[in-house]
């Protein structure tokens, strides 16, 4: 069985570099985008098994670039983790926003994505949701 | 007082005699001063209608008698001209001793005395009488007479006084504040208890043996004197709320909040009166408020800087893992990867400390003369690799000829850097320009500053609520990514070269940052 492939979303080098030594350690294929919009690219040429998205990027956003994963059949099946490095001072909970339970609104179709996990990543729970993400 | 009285065993009545006594009888009895006259067997032969008016007996009912005691008195008891007829000086004086008795000035042998007399009247009578023997040729006592005189009203009056003037006094003595009254030469006649708290006087100390202007200071000698005579606090005349200093006991200078006014009297001026209020607890109060604002920022510092540093930690762990998991790899570029990532976040480390030694006032600015031209140009080149991977274009709008600046060249560099790298994230941050975000640097010198350096960006713009907060400490929109420190430390240093920092936003318009250098720097303190 071919090797699993991972596609990181990041503009932070380093948080790319060491989510993917933590990744290849454990036997995934990497592959890394710096922004939305190269994520999205290589979203659908690379046709990766997982997404890891990070939320504040340049050019376009982890939320817009979900939701455009969600809006093209080629993309809508990828499961997404959200890697989040946003504390409580923006005032966003993640969870609230994509059940979508405060705004009501559903406007667009949204990717509810398979799991979130908060920067500083740790290793063993980014290799355990990443499993579960897998499955 | 001597009435000439016929011997009723002269034979011969004179028709002028008898026409003297009916006028003296008539003079009597028309006088508006109560009176009355005992002979001396002390029977009543004189009762006028003013006595009358005043005991509400008639003459009629009293003439003859020797009831002369029953308006006055519960009780039967001599009178003063009861006492006079028998030339009884020790009950006279025993009886009117409490009734300030005195010896007439006005008649020989007479008393005077004042009494109130519960009795006369509905609520009582305060009298003032006096009393005087009537003798014959030969100085034999035929009679007594006394005056009366009521004086009630003026009693009342002065009760009225006294009460009005002793209400006035427990205002002025039981005030907290502080009140003193002064005479047209600054001496001091009034001096109250909220004073001498105040000032460590006792009030004895004070009144009558000192004068204003020697519990003044200097200075503020000179500020009331101007105030007074000025419209500057208050109309000429006046003075209201003014911070001054008085001098307490032991010559230390007292803050206190001081109002007064200057008092005339016929467009003269014949004194002042001033209010003090004690500043000190305000003062205390004050300071312990700041001390506890103080406390409140190291609070958010500290929590700010342990946020930071836990995420520089984060990526030191990060690298520390990348490279162990080289070197089981033995894959060396794995290793170099690693290590650039160690550098990075202790570069980041270093970049804090610097942020936060400027923002505690703990490192020396180093004032050189420079080029605001190349200094912006040289901040712009740092930041073009950031500006066009995020897929922002910067624009340089830079006017040639500007003078050289007195300036910090690494603070003013720094807080370019901080205002332009700010500006790129705004554009880029949420992801909606989408290669469109452009900021624009630009240059000049307006009349009376030296430069200004204007950033601006088309991007996200800041709602009220950011804007307010956007110089406090460690206030980041930016996630784990922003430390909150640039913009206080921008303001801190430009604060520092006595510039100015100011900024619009919008919401979803844009943010234009304009920092702008004084022509000449504000001279040192021991320059």
């Amino acid at each position: 069985m071919p090797p699993l492939k991972i596609l990181i979303v990041d503009d932070d080098a380093d948080v790319v570099l060491f989510l993917s030594t933590v990744l290849k350690d454990h036997g995934y294929l990497t592959i890394d985008a710096q922004d939305g919009q190269e994520g999205l690219e290589k979203a659908k040429s690379v046709q990766p098994d997982l997404i890891l998205l990070d939320l504040m990027m340049p050019k376009k956003s982890g939320i817009s670039m979900l939701s455009d994963l969600a809006g093209d059949g080629a993309t809508e099946k990828i499961p997404v983790i959200m890697v989040t490095g946003v504390s409580g001072e923006t005032g966003i909970d993640l969870e609230t926003f994509f059940r979508g339970s405060s705004t009501g609104k559903q406007d667009r179709k949204a990717i509810i994505p398979e799991g979130f996990i908060k920067k500083p990543v740790d290793p063993e729970e980014l290799i355990r949701l990443v499993r579960k993400a897998l499955k | 007082m001597k009435i000439e009285e016929p011997s009723r065993d002269q034979e011969v009545w004179g028709e002028e005699a008898r026409r003297q006594k009916k006028t003296a009888e008539g003079i009597i009895y028309g006088s508006p001063i109560p009176m009355l006259v005992i002979d001396k067997d002390h029977k009543i032969s004189f009762w006028n209608n003013a006595c009358e008016k005043l005991t509400g007996f008639s003459s009629k009912e009293m003439i003859g008698t020797d009831r002369q005691w029953e308006p006055f008195y519960p009780r039967k008891r001599p009178t003063l001209a009861d006492l006079l007829i028998d030339d009884d000086i020790e009950t006279i004086k025993r009886l009117y001793e409490d009734m300030n008795l005195r010896k007439s000035p006005m008649v020989e042998g007479g008393y005077e005395a004042e009494h109130f007399f519960p009795h006369l009247g509905p609520e009582g009578t305060y009298l003032y009488l006096n009393a005087a023997p009537i003798e014959d040729d030969a100085g034999n006592i035929q009679g007594a007479m006394i005056t009366y005189q009521d004086f009630s009203e003026r009693v009342a009056m002065t009760g009225k006084i006294k009460r009005s003037e002793a209400f006035v006094l427990n205002l002025i003595e039981n005030s907290i504040d502080g009140i003193i009254a002064t005479g047209s030469k600054g001496n001091i006649g009034i001096f109250n208890h909220g004073a001498a708290e105040i000032l460590g006087y006792s009030p004895d100390e004070i009144i009558g043996k000192m004068s204003f202007p020697e519990i003044l200071s200097k200075e503020t000698a000179m500020a009331i004197r101007e105030s007074f005579y000025s419209d500057r606090r208050g109309p000429p005349g006046k003075i209201i709320n003014m911070e001054a200093h008085l001098l307490n006991k032991s010559k230390e200078p007292i803050p206190v909040r001081f109002s007064g006014t200057l008092l005339y009297e016929q467009e003269k001026e014949v004194g002042s009166v001033v209010f003090i209020q004690d500043l000190r607890e305000v003062h205390r109060l004050q300071k312990e408020k700041e001390q506890a604002q103080r406390m409140a920022a190291i609070g958010r510092t500290v929590a700010g800087v342990a946020h930071y540093i836990k995420n520089i930690l984060t990526g030191l762990k990060g690298g520390a893992y990348v490279i162990n998991s080289a070197i089981s790899k033995k894959d060396l570029e794995l290793v170099k990867e690693g290590w650039g990532m160690v550098e990075r976040n202790i570069d980041q480390i270093a970049s804090i400390v610097t942020d936060m030694l400027i923002y505690s006032k703990e490192r020396t600015p180093d004032y050189q003369i420079v080029d605001p031209n190349v200094l912006l140009t040289e901040v712009l080149d740092l930041m073009e690799e950031k500006a066009s991977s995020a897929g922002v274009t910067l624009v340089r709008d830079l006017q040639p000829g500007i003078n050289m600046v007195s300036m910090d060249r690494t603070g003013i560099h720094r807080c370019l850097l901080n205002l332009i790298s700010n500006a790129i994230d705004a554009c880029t941050l949420e992801g909606i320009m989408n290669g469109k975000g452009r900021v624009s640097a630009k240059t000049d010198s307006p009349a009376g500053w030296g430069v200004r350096f204007e950033i601006s960006d088309n991007g996200t713009g800041m709602d009220e609520k950011t804007q307010e907060r956007l110089f406090t400490d460690f206030f980041s929109t930016k996630g784990y990514k922003g430390t909150g420190l640039g913009l206080p430390v921008t303001q801190q240093i430009v604060n520092e070269h006595g510039g100015k920092l100011a900024f619009e936003s919008r919401a979803d318009q844009g943010t234009t940052f304009t920092l702008m250098l004084p022509e000449k720097r504000l001279p040192e303190p021991f320059d």
